[in-house]
């Protein structure tokens, strides 16, 4: 019995790392052509490259539009990021702290953001209204108003969960409401914390429908967006839209695996608590 | 002690500020903007009444886009669980490298759509493709396709991307719903002599159904909203034969027909929070909690 569940198991890990392979090979065939000459990425095989053409990256990276985008892509995605992860634990923790009839409201309007779609023709005329579209800040904002519905809803479980006596030890020591969310409440909501930072940093970094409808001048895009249109560019030239595409992926995997534990934690807590 | 002055409105209003103006404010007015003429040509704003609507049903292009985004997402939704399901049972037991196995399936999920589009379309290349390579090694060149040429076969061929790229997500949201499983019902279960299917269907699909149901609610929602994964793959072709909502929006906001595109928009508002309510108030009352 127990020598047949072995010999079960090591089947079943077999079949599982062959399977992986479906999901390795096409992240694979980017790396291997990254450092292919261009005749040999002309078609993307699997094929190895006969020598390593390192140099592809330092063109990549000397191409000053392709630099420009990176750093684009980095300030849009840690501003948005971090302004939205602000607001909503703020908001998030008077929704949960005082839930009056008006409160519970304002919560559930916050979770329809979680299923409607954006009505992106509309919102073009909403942001050339406010004077914003084309603007960094615009796409800051909209960054966060699109982040805020998840990263509400997130910290809202969690703050439901920690202790409301905290609270109002802190407001007996004299504290302020702020000083009290900030000092007390904010240092342990760590966990959603990182988990609203990665997930958000990683929206904001792959993102590509903000800067196709509000974002025309390509000096603001991001590098989804700037990879997009070099691929156009280069059509032909795979081994250096492959190269861009490593630049782009890396830090987003280094981020992935450093902040696994809470990414997948605060997927599944969203799913768990429905 | 006064709670509304500890927990001040001022706490959620920017939060709630930002996400209105930007978010659910263009939602609404998108409402009113498809009652109207709205576009980049006539300079005055003239209302039509349903006109937009009627063309959209009346006209006979516009059923195909509706029909790839429901296939689409019902494909998608079904296939992504069906596969989460399978790798997050597997990936319960203890097998080896598990931790490994779990984050490579989860990978795809945090890739650009874009890259994976792009990815995908030189996959699928009818003569240089990986794809079609593969199968004539095998000797199976007679399965070998033009995946995203062929008008009957590219909506699949866009499933099976998005079915590649996020199966991963329901496995993780499946494998959180198998721990609240308890084993020794498993131990009873298998005193009584039960099957292995009988313990799946009896034990523990009544203890995951919460994140069935979940899974099922996320897919079709991504799935009726998708954008970037055909847009960068076939960017709606052959022809229009793998457009969807979301790209004919895009195409009618770049000639300008603005209100036609924001009748769109409002079809699929509506749509969305009608499929969402019922599925969570028939989910609330299974016994799951309400939101």
């Amino acid at each position: 019995m127990i020598r047949q569940k072995r010999i079960a198991n090591l089947l079943l890990t077999l079949l599982l790392w062959i399977l992986v392979l479906l999901i390795v090979v096409p992240m694979a065939m980017i790396v291997l052509n990254s450092v292919k000459s261009v005749n040999e990425s002309a078609v993307m095989s699997l094929e190895l490259p006969t020598s390593i053409h390192t140099e592809n990256f330092t063109q990549v990276l000397a191409d000053k539009k392709i630099f420009r985008s990176f750093f684009n892509s980095i300030f849009l995605s840690v501003a948005s990021a971090t302004l939205s992860m602000l607001l909503s634990a703020l908001a998030a923790f008077t929704l949960a702290r005082n839930r009056t009839k008006g409160n519970r409201i304002i919560y559930i309007v916050f979770l329809l953001g979680l299923v409607v779609p954006v009505n992106y023709i509309m919102t073009v005329r909403v942001l050339q209204t406010l004077q914003l579209i084309n603007t960094y800040l615009g796409a800051i904002l909209l960054y966060t108003a699109q982040f805020i519905p998840f990263t509400v809803f997130i910290y809202y479980g969690f703050i439901l969960d920690t202790p409301k006596t905290l609270d109002e030890a802190a407001l007996i020591d004299g504290c302020g409401s702020v000083r009290m969310f900030f000092k007390v409440i904010f240092p342990l909501l760590k966990p959603v914390t990182s988990t609203a930072m990665v997930l958000n940093l990683l929206n904001c970094w792959n993102d590509f429908i903000v800067p196709l409808y509000f974002l025309n001048s390509s000096q603001k895009w991001g590098m989804v967006m700037m990879m997009y249109n070099y691929f156009s560019k280069y059509v032909s030239s795979w081994n250096l839209v492959c190269a861009a595409m490593l630049v782009n992926v890396l830090p987003i995997v280094i981020i992935y695996i450093a902040g696994q534990k809470y990414l997948v934690s605060g997927m599944t807590a969203g799913a768990v608590k429905g | 002690m006064n709670y509304n002055k500890i927990y001040s409105k001022w706490f959620w209003v920017p939060a709630f500020a930002i996400f209105f103006i930007l978010f659910l404010l263009p939602s609404i007015l998108g409402v009113f903007f498809s009652f109207t003429n709205w576009n980049s040509m006539s300079e005055s704003l003239k209302w039509v009444g349903l006109e937009n609507y009627k063309k959209i049903f009346e006209s006979g292009s516009s059923i195909r886009p509706f029909a790839n985004t429901i296939f689409f997402a019902v494909m998608t939704s079904v296939l992504k669980g069906g596969f989460g399901l399978l790798l997050a049972l597997a990936l319960n037991r203890r097998v080896y490298g598990r931790n490994a196995l779990r984050t490579l399936f989860f990978l795809p999920m945090v890739l650009s759509n874009v890259i994976v589009g792009l990815v995908f379309q030189q996959i699928y290349h009818p003569t240089t493709g990986v794809l079609n390579q593969f199968l004539n090694l095998l000797g199976m060149g007679s399965l070998a396709h033009g995946w995203i040429i062929e008008p009957g076969l590219v909506m699949w061929s866009c499933v099976a991307v998005e079915v590649w790229k996020a199966s991963g997500f329901n496995m993780v949201i499946f494998l959180a719903g198998l721990q609240s499983v308890p084993t020794d019902l498993y131990e009873a279960c298998d005193m009584d002599g039960g099957s292995a299917w009988q313990k799946f269907i009896k034990v523990t699909l009544p203890f995951i159904m919460p994140s069935v149901v979940i899974n099922m609610l996320l897919n079709v929602i991504s799935g009726l909203k998708v954008f970037d994964v055909i847009y960068t793959l076939t960017n709606g072709g052959p022809g229009k034969m793998s457009e969807v909502v979301e790209i004919v929006i895009l195409n009618e906001f770049a000639i300008g027909n603005y209100g036609y595109g924001t009748a769109y928009s409002t079809l699929m508002f509506v749509v969305l929070i009608i499929i969402s309510v019922s599925v969570i108030k028939r989910y609330a009352a299974i016994g799951g909690d309400s939101v």
